[in-house]
């Protein structure tokens, strides 16, 4: 059975994960050690921002010049970036917002980002790392689940099983936990609206990549036109009622663009990861970029 | 003020109401949670506020309700009062007895006059003979005081037993419960009380006769003395008219008479009913205080003998009621009372809804489509 159909088809703030979904994961974990076994053939590391050369590609404009190498420029004339690779034994913090708004879409914003923090939680223990979620609890208390090795795996599902999407509870709690200045990789997962670039991007030191998902369902992403309807902010309570016809998406559709292109321009030129994904994508590819 | 035939079917009007807030819930605009308000409200406020405007009224459900909402009222049977002035209803009594004259007036005269002051206006004023119906606005009209021409037959009286109608008459048949009575003239029965100056005198060449022998028997079950010529009130009489004796031939209602007989004269300037007429001819008529017979002792009855004795009673009864003064000559009064008055008219709508009621439904499905 696919994992998408035993979801939710309306807003949930709970998160299923059901059996379907651990079937697809333990797929994706013999695919991620597979690529892992082939990393360490050649290098014996894990593909990351590592202190060890992965190789290079071209430059992209806004990119950290700190990883542009200049002897190519020099001798080709043309900007190439060094592409890195993880150190083994990595440890990777996975931010993972509950707030009220990840109930919204069909599945829901939570249970997609708790779909990827567990993927890329078993793709990094598959490369030799430690990975740890990091989440606000029902309760409002900042609530943690390290997955060591893959027999720790049931007990991350349950803590992702746990969370909610209730409240206003703001990654910036999040950020300032001591782990994440300790990590070699911070993931990010949520839908990014109640933070800005330069709140992540804090968190971007040498040694330490961080790697953003924004986590968006699709009526945020492409909304249908509509006679009538009444946006509910879940969060805040706030509703603002309009008709959707092809001059208001227009310009709601450039007003999105605009803010994830400022997104993606602070993330390039920091040379750190940014990426956009709808709730009912599939994990597999979105994860395996964000543990490359 | 509306007014309903059937109250309880407005319990009905709970499905249009249910439609149209099925309809308003259907078009109310869902509530649909997002993380993006806040780029949402970035978006133009002219932009915006444009397609607001574009909202459309759910027409198809709008007509729809209308025309379920005719259907139920049609179905209650709304009615609503008119705005003309209720009008009283007077009906006369045009029988023969009303226009017996008592002191240089008829009793129909006393009536109206008794009515001037006791009866309010607008008035409707209604002669009834049998299921014969004769009808005038504000005044009665001259040729109804003067006695009616050909036969008059006592009306039903209770199906005019309704608030604000008076009877006029002198004679009341029937005890009316919710119309008034303005009796003049006389109460019922006080017209068959003999007296002395009351007697009947039947022609002697009808002694024996099928006549005769049946205006004897009428004498005798009205309690009457038969008189002299000069003091009688009633003659009845065989008349010799002017032409050749025939044989005749005449069918009524189940019997028929067959005899020799001259057709009786015509009359001028007198009131007179023919009661039988054969083959053309007035072989048998009435007139006040006289009944002339020109059919011979020969005269065979073939049918129902008991029909014929009654229907000659009649004939005799009229002619004799005509002639006795009444006793109540004074003027006329309510005998039971104030008439209540007469209801505001009511106009039905029911029609007219349930039409509406079709045209929206069909415009509804028209729109929808």
């Amino acid at each position: 059975m696919d994992g998408r159909l035993e979801r939710r088809d309306a807003d949930s703030e709970r998160v299923v994960l059901g059996p379907a979904f651990c079937a697809r994961l333990e797929r994706f974990a013999a695919l991620a050690r597979a690529r892992g076994a082939r990393a360490d053939g050649r290098a014996g590391l894990a593909p990351g921002q590592g202190v060890e050369l992965d190789g290079h590609r071209p430059y992209r404009d806004g990119e950290d010049l700190r990883d542009l190498d200049w002897e190519l420029l020099a001798r080709l004339g043309r900007p190439w970036m060094r592409v890195r690779r993880a150190e083994r034994g990595e440890r990777a913090v996975l931010a993972l917002d509950t707030s009220a708004s990840m109930s919204v879409g069909a599945p829901s914003k939570l249970e997609h980002a708790c779909e990827l923090a567990a993927a890329v939680a078993l793709a990094t223990v598959g490369s030799g790392g430690r990975a740890e979620v990091v989440a606000h609890g029902a309760e409002g208390r900042v609530e943690r689940c390290a997955l060591r090795s893959r027999r720790d795996l049931p007990s991350l599902l349950e803590f992702l099983r746990r969370r909610i999407a209730r409240g206003e509870r703001s990654l910036r709690e999040l950020f300032a936990l001591s782990g994440l200045a300790r990590s070699s990789r911070v993931v990010v997962l949520g839908d990014l609206m109640d933070v800005e670039p330069a709140d992540v991007l804090a968190l971007a030191r040498r040694g330490c990549r961080v790697s953003v998902a924004a986590v968006l369902a699709r009526r945020e992403l492409s909304p249908r036109a509509s006679e009538g309807i009444e946006w509910f902010d879940p969060e805040r309570g706030d509703t603002l009622a309009l008709a959707l016809d092809s001059g208001v998406l227009s310009a709601y559709g450039r007003a999105l663009e605009g803010r994830l292109e400022l997104w993606r321009a602070a993330f390039a030129r920091r040379g750190q990861a940014f990426c956009v994904t709808p709730s009912d994508a599939q994990f597999e590819t979105l994860a395996l970029e964000l543990v490359r | 003020m509306i007014a309903f035939d059937r109250p309880w079917a407005l319990a009905s009007l709970v499905v249009p109401l249910a439609v149209m807030l099925a309809a308003l819930r259907a078009r109310r605009a869902p509530r649909v949670s997002t993380g993006t308000l806040e780029v949402w409200r970035q978006v133009p406020a002219g932009a915006a506020r444009a397609s607001a405007r574009r909202w459309t009224p759910p027409w198809s459900a709008l007509l729809l309700v209308g025309a379920l909402c005719a259907g139920c009222l049609a179905l209650a049977g709304a009615r609503a009062s008119a705005r003309a002035e209720p009008r009283w209803l007077v009906l006369l009594d045009r029988s023969p007895s009303m226009y017996a004259s008592s002191s240089g007036t008829t009793a129909l005269e006393r009536a109206l006059d008794a009515l001037e002051a006791l009866l309010p206006r607008p008035r409707e004023y209604r002669a009834v003979s049998g299921e014969f119906v004769s009808a005038a606005r504000d005044a009665v009209p001259e040729d109804w005081l003067a006695r009616p021409r050909g036969d008059w037959e006592e009306p039903d009286w209770q199906r005019w037993d309704e608030p604000g109608v008076v009877w006029i008459t002198d004679r009341a048949r029937a005890k009316p419960v919710q119309a008034a009575l303005l009796a003049v003239g006389g109460e019922d029965g006080a017209s068959w009380h003999p007296s002395a100056r009351a007697g009947v005198h039947i022609d002697a060449r009808l002694q024996g006769t099928l006549f005769g022998d049946l205006a004897l028997s009428w004498c005798a079950a009205r309690g009457l003395a038969l008189a002299p010529s000069p003091d009688a009130a009633l003659f009845v009489m065989r008349s010799e008219g002017a032409e050749p004796v025939r044989s005749l031939r005449c069918e009524q209602r189940g019997w028929s008479l067959e005899g020799l007989a001259r057709s009786l004269p015509p009359l001028h300037d007198e009131p007179s009913a023919d009661w039988l007429v054969c083959d053309g001819h007035s072989v048998v008529r009435a007139r006040p205080g006289v009944v002339e017979v020109a059919l011979d002792g020969a005269t065979r009855l073939v049918g129902d003998d008991l029909e014929f004795a009654l229907d000659f009673s009649r004939r005799l009864d009229r002619a004799w009621v005509e002639r006795i003064d009444p006793p109540y000559s004074g003027p006329g009064e309510y005998l039971n009372g104030t008439p209540p008055a007469p209801h505001a008219p009511e106009r039905s709508y029911a029609a007219w809804l349930a039409t509406m009621a079709a045209v929206l439904g069909a415009l509804a499905l028209a729109v929808r489509g």
